[in-house]
């Protein structure tokens, strides 16, 4: 009896501690996201103030090559390495310069080129994008079809002002449910420029089995809005079986970028509608004031 | 009589750690608490024996009782055999064994009513017991299989409307990790957790109301137990009729009377009362509830 | 009595059995596998 309340008492504090564990393991995990996130800017910004104290201490030399070299900057050269860029610049102006000046300017073009290869190793901002898209801010490239086979792609995002993706499957019964709504709603905002697109999951990689059964539940409830799959090994399938809760609708702007929180349920409770309709507004907004 | 109190089965002796275990063996994935996820793989196909929701974060395998209303209430079909199946095999192997040992919800009651408070008995709260089977036969059966929207899919009215494990389990859990989830609760969210604060309220002053009352897993089982493998006997020989193992059971069972009782979960705290050692567990084909002769 | 206690025992193993594979055949497992592994918001009362 002692043994059972002993080993009862043991087991609810090992419970509560794995609870407080989890809040904190989330909680220190997102901080850590965050300051390495400041770090790497911060750093970028050091390397950009080293190199320019590097040009400033041999202030009046460096003006007389920036001089010379007016007439042979040229769009290739400025994309390249800028250190690179000065070596160039440096050597072709060379008779302007004693040994030692020349000496002191490639020292100090060195030692810019090694820090734009740094600044180069930092993440480059194009990745930033697709880091966003892995974090479940913006909607994976994709590449697709519709239930009837037309190819669908990213550009979908483009060619609306806002685009509403609800994510369902067939044995889902409130997704089912809320299906002809999602059509009145798809009929609604195509004067806004908007779209509704339905993402079954259950028809990912052209599953034709899914596929029927959701064209079937589709026109039983009168739905003729787009519906697309894409191969469940893509990014974009990543997404889609990452999310747990059905029916789950989320808002994307032109870009493909997440608008406001995703939407947990049916559309066809009023107050659902409404959260759906405040992130649709959100993304006229945006759409409107670009 | 003098190896008296050694013959104590050890199935009851480490009953508590047995529960802990089969509570843990069902929720196995405790990563998933922290990531706010379910579990996605292969064991989702089969279901567990006790009552275990299977959007748990951690379940490892799919809950019966939601298993068996998604089967009925889905279009494809009208009755789970698979599920009934595997509760029948369940249930003859070792009928409600099953909620005093291997149930997550009914060890969480039994941790509850170790809480000091007044505790009250249930002996004159009998005929609730029938309420169980109605559980079953209406929200469990009847609902998903009848009350179906044109494509012919019935919502899990047992899940959706009564079961506090779905919450505490799912909802709690989920909702901590997740604020879309947080966001969509709602008022079903709020009648769920009054029945839950009502169980667990109820769980400290009566010992396991919702296995008594309320669970229809428990009262398929409880169907079930007469002829369950695995049972209770009664040595007649030893037995002095001292009645202290019906005063000992929480579940309200005389077990001189009725070795293996629909309500009986094989806690073996009769047999912890018992001065002579009368009684013990049994598994195997046949009757062995009474002994007419001592040989093994 | 016209059945022992061994021969409900054995015909109800002997049923639980058969029921569980022709469940099985006719692709209950697949109903019961989708459900179970994504968030049935209606089962744990969400919403």
């Amino acid at each position: 009896m002692k043994l059972n309340r002993v080993t009862a008492l043991l087991l609810s504090l090992v419970l509560a501690f794995s609870l407080a564990a989890c809040g904190q393991g989330a909680s220190s995990a997102s901080s850590a996201a965050a300051s390495s996130a400041a770090a790497e800017s911060k750093t970028e910004e050091q390397l950009l103030a080293e190199e320019n104290e590097i040009l400033s201490a041999n202030d009046a030399l460096w003006e007389k090559v920036f001089a010379s070299m007016d007439k042979n900057v040229t769009e290739t050269t400025i994309s390249a390495n800028y250190g690179d860029f000065l070596l160039s610049a440096v050597e072709k102006a060379k008779d302007q310069f004693s040994d030692e000046e020349y000496k002191a300017l490639t020292a100090d073009a060195e030692k810019i080129r090694a820090i734009e290869e740094q600044i180069a190793a930092l993440a480059p901002a194009e990745d930033a994008a697709s880091s966003a898209a892995a974090q479940g801010n913006a909607f994976p490239k994709f590449e697709g079809s519709d239930l009837e086979g037309n190819p669908v792609d990213n550009s979908l995002f483009a060619g609306n002002a806002f685009t509403v993706v609800n994510f369902w499957f067939n044995g889902c019964k409130p997704c089912v449910e809320e299906l002809d709504d999602l059509n009145a709603l798809n009929e609604k905002v195509k004067a806004q420029g908007g779209e509704v697109i339905g993402i079954n999951t259950e028809t990912l990689d052209g599953n034709q089995q899914g596929i029927d059964a959701a064209k079937k539940l589709l026109e039983t409830t009168g739905a003729s809005y787009r519906n697309i799959y894409f191969a469940s090994g893509s990014e974009a399938g990543k997404f889609a079986l990452n999310i747990m809760a059905f029916p789950t609708t989320y808002v994307f702007d032109r870009d493909g970028n997440v608008v406001g929180e995703p939407l947990l349920g049916g559309i066809d409770k009023e107050e659902n509608l409404a959260a759906l309709q405040k992130n649709i507004d959100a993304a006229l907004a945006k759409d409107s004031a670009k | 009589m003098d190896k008296k109190k050694k013959k104590l089965s050890p199935l009851a002796r480490f009953r508590g750690f047995i529960q802990a275990g089969a509570t843990l063996l069902t929720n196995l994935h405790l990563p998933n608490f922290a990531k706010g996820t379910l579990y996605q793989g292969g064991g989702k196909y089969v279901c567990v024996p006790g009552l275990n929701c299977y959007s748990c974060p951690g379940a490892a395998g799919a809950c019966p009782v939601g298993a068996f209303q998604a089967v009925v209430g889905s279009s494809k079909f009208r009755f789970s055999y698979y599920i009934t199946g595997i509760l029948i095999l369940f249930g003859v192997l070792l009928g409600r064994f099953i909620c005093g040992f291997l149930c997550p919800f009914g060890w969480f009651q039994e941790l509850l009513h170790k809480i000091p408070s007044p505790k009250l008995s249930t002996k004159k709260l009998k005929p609730l017991r029938y309420l169980k089977y109605a559980v079953l036969l209406v929200m469990v059966v009847a609902l998903p299989l009848l009350a179906v929207n044109e494509l012919g899919m019935g919502d899990p009215f047992f899940c959706k409307y009564l079961c506090p494990q779905g919450v505490l389990e799912g909802a709690i859990p989920l909702s901590l990790t997740n604020a879309g989830i947080r966001a969509a609760l709602g008022k079903l969210f709020t009648w769920k957790a009054c029945i839950l604060l009502a169980v667990i309220v109820g769980s400290v002053v009566f010992y396991r109301p919702f296995c008594k009352w309320l669970c229809p897993l428990g009262a398929f089982y409880a169907l079930l137990n007469k002829v369950s493998l695995f049972q209770m006997r009664v040595d007649t020989h030893k037995c002095v009729s001292c009645g202290a193992c019906a005063k000992a059971c929480k579940m309200d069972v005389d077990i001189t009377k009725t070795p293996n009782h629909a309500e009986c979960i094989r806690c073996g705290m009769c047999m912890k009362a018992c001065p002579t050692d009368a009684i013990q567990y049994k598994f195997g084909l046949g009757d062995q509830s009474n002994t007419e002769t001592t040989k093994e | 009595m016209f059945m022992t206690k061994k021969q409900a025992q054995l015909l109800l193993l002997a049923a639980g059995v058969l029921m569980l594979l022709f469940g099985l055949w006719r692709g209950e497992a697949d109903t019961v596998f989708s459900k179970a592994i994504r968030l049935c918001m209606e089962c744990v009362g969400i919403g």
